[in-house]
């Protein structure tokens, strides 16, 4: 069964604009190749982070929205864990409220 | 005898802030919001309590998740010294 999923990940910040999309790109194949189909990614870029990760205080955010059963999620949050690219990584399932404000327009804006 | 007046205990009770996401009708508190979320925690990081924000208990709750999603993404801190 398919369910919808949002995972919201840190890349390193030394990466050039490029670079970054090539990444990010990667990481929406790796998912692809496990069997997700991505519904949307989106570039936040370079953010001061709320406290020290892996010794720096900065990372590129990017957050990549997609529908797959839940053995494929739970591949790619471990496939993140491992790359080393990636600082950090949240995965989550998108519940009917989420779902709800996505289709609404939401006035709410995203920093 | 005088008797006490009642009505003084009652009056104490301040009137209730209306819950700020209701106002807004809010379906959904997104982690990624952190502008907002900023609102509702202290300076130290910690999440305000309903009695000082003043949101209603569902909004309360999502709240909550919300930031501590936020947390573990660095939108926010887990502590402020």
């Amino acid at each position: 069964m398919s369910v919808d999923y949002e995972v919201t990940y840190i890349l390193r910040p030394n990466f050039e604009e490029a670079e970054a999309d090539e990444r990010i790109a990667a990481i929406a194949e790796q998912l692809k190749q496990i069997g997700g189909s991505v519904l949307a990614t989106e570039k936040l870029g370079k953010k001061r982070l709320a406290y020290e990760m892996n010794d720096v205080r900065e990372g590129i955010y990017a957050v990549m929205r997609f529908q797959s059963d839940a053995a494929a999620a739970k591949e790619l949050e471990r496939q993140l864990t491992l790359n080393e690219n990636v600082m950090r990584a949240l995965l989550i399932k998108l519940d009917k409220h989420a779902l709800a404000a996505e289709k609404a327009p939401p006035p709410i804006p995203t920093l | 005898m005088a008797t006490k007046p009642k009505r003084a205990v009652k009056e104490r009770r301040t009137k209730r802030k209306p819950c700020s996401f209701c106002v807004d009708k809010a379906i959904d508190i997104n982690y990624k919001d952190v502008g907002r979320l900023k609102k509702y925690v202290s300076e130290r990081g910690k999440i305000l309590p309903r009695r000082i924000s003043g949101n209603c208990a569902k909004h309360q709750r999502m709240l909550t998740v919300a930031v501590k999603r936020a947390r573990i993404i660095a939108f926010l801190p887990f502590v402020n010294e």
